[in-house]
């Protein structure tokens, strides 16, 4: 699950907003907002990344290793189904 | 409102303003007291701080109790809110322009936001302003009607944006405006700079997925000291804070816009510009290479006379006469002056309220107003 590796979409208009991330696409009339460790996901995008290293950069916090992972993957995912990322199998 | 409060608030601004610049001496955090946080919170808005004001707050120099910051959020969140959707405009306004084959230049709020700035989030901007060449100007404005925008001014005689003025302003469907420049500035100085060399100041950037052309960054600080100096009555702290951060870029070609101040008299300008970014800031705010720049500046008196009258003298009608004398050629002088003097019924009655000729003697009481002055 770990080999698929994550990238902004190149056509994604985005802003910090204090802790928080607001998100739009052209040709859309909707904007999506991520909060606290949802935008530090969002920011830690700046490179490809899989959710394994995404989820790595999230070490010492009290869930286990497995369950921040698949936690970033379900967001990534998301991203992904609502065209503000895309997805590469390596 | 007392004077020691004002000035505590003006002080709290101008440090919010100039938070984060290079160069910047050491300062405690800005303290504000509740009771002057409205006021300061207002300023903020008005001068489109709130992506400063939020950096410093989250760097730790503008600490804020949790209530100050959740209002400043929704402020800043506003703001982004329509940055975004304004790139998202910008996006369909790009791909237009493109398949209508007219070159279009991306000016100040999205190009400044994403290359001057550390984070693009620092600076706000409520509309987007693109510059095209002067003889797509009109096919850019249909394009722009095809694209449901409509402009927001009545030209005083068809076409006279498109021959003698800055450009013009457009609202979209859903409020949001693109201006649209076929000049830098009004007025004579519209009128010196040689435009064709400005468009070809120009380097990429990408917005959207897709590329777009924006000032280089020479231009960039030249477009920002004119804005601030003559867009308006005064600038916002915004303003002055654009010329201060891009005049920290270290591509600014300061020789070749010297040579453009002198070519295109443009030297009072870009005087007074630093003149107000070093009294609103301090002489630290500007780096040593534009202070040099600035000492190397010699404005001429008509220079300086011709400033005036496009500052502090515009609504009186000096802007006008400025303009006339300015432009080249004895039919483009008719034209200006009849399309002034005597301006469309819809443009009259959008100014005045009446199309008739209590509307005319009004609008006639600015140019006699301006010419009794000068016969005394």
């Amino acid at each position: 699950m770990s080999s698929r590796s994550y990238r902004r979409a190149p056509d994604v208009l985005w802003r910090n907003v204090g802790a928080d991330v607001i998100l739009t696409r052209p040709k859309t009339e909707t904007i999506a907002e991520l909060s606290e460790s949802g935008a530090e996901v969002w920011r830690l995008l700046e490179h490809q990344s899989t959710a394994r290293d995404v989820a790595a950069r999230f070490e010492g916090f009290s869930h286990a290793a497995a369950e921040i992972e698949a936690g970033v993957k379900a967001l990534l995912d998301d991203l992904v189904w609502r065209g503000y990322c895309s997805r590469d199998d390596r | 409102m007392d004077t020691a409060v004002a000035t505590t608030v003006d002080d709290a601004v101008r440090r919010i303003a100039s938070y984060g610049l290079p160069g910047a001496p050491p300062e405690p955090p800005i303290e504000t007291v509740a009771d002057e946080w409205p006021a300061i919170l207002g300023q903020v808005v008005h001068h489109r701080l709130t992506g400063l004001a939020t950096a410093a707050s989250d760097a730790g120099a503008l600490p804020l109790p949790a209530d100050q910051q959740s209002e400043l959020l929704t402020h800043h969140r506003e703001a982004m809110v329509c940055a975004l959707f304004l790139e998202r405009d910008l996006v369909d306004v790009g791909e237009a322009f493109e398949v209508a084959e007219i070159d279009h230049v991306v000016l100040k709020g999205p190009a400044v936001a994403r290359v001057g700035y550390p984070d693009p989030s620092w600076r706000p901007f409520g509309d987007v302003d693109v510059l095209v060449p002067s003889d797509r100007f009109d096919a850019a404005c249909v394009v722009l009607s095809y694209l449901g925008y409509r402009r927001t001014f009545v030209d005083p005689r068809p076409r006279f944006s498109a021959r003698f003025g800055k450009g013009a302003a457009h609202v979209g469907s859903d409020g949001l405006e693109v201006d649209l420049h076929r000049l830098l500035a009004d007025g004579p100085f519209g009128y010196w700079i040689d435009h064709d060399e400005v468009l070809h100041s120009t380097t990429s950037i990408e917005l959207g997925g897709r590329p777009f052309l924006r000032l280089d960054d020479t231009a960039l600080v030249l477009h920002a000291c004119l804005h601030a100096v003559l867009g308006g009555p005064r600038p916002t702290l915004l303003q002055l804070r654009d010329i201060a951060q891009l005049s920290t870029r270290e591509d600014v070609r300061w020789n070749e816009l010297a040579e453009w101040a002198r070519r295109w008299r443009l030297r009072a300008v870009l005087e007074r510009a630093f003149d107000l970014v070093e009294r609103g800031f301090g002489e630290w705010a500007l780096p040593e290479a534009t202070r040099s720049f600035r000492r190397s500046l010699w404005p001429s008196p008509r220079e300086r006379r011709v400033l005036r009258a496009c500052a502090e003298e515009r609504f009186r009608g000096e802007r006008d006469w400025a303009s006339l004398r300015a432009l080249q050629g004895v039919r483009a002088k008719a034209s200006y002056a009849g399309a002034l003097v005597f301006p469309g019924r819809e443009f009259i009655r959008s100014r005045t309220g009446s199309g008739g000729w209590s509307g005319y003697l009004r609008r006639w009481r600015i140019p006699v107003g301006s010419m009794t002055a000068r016969s005394r």
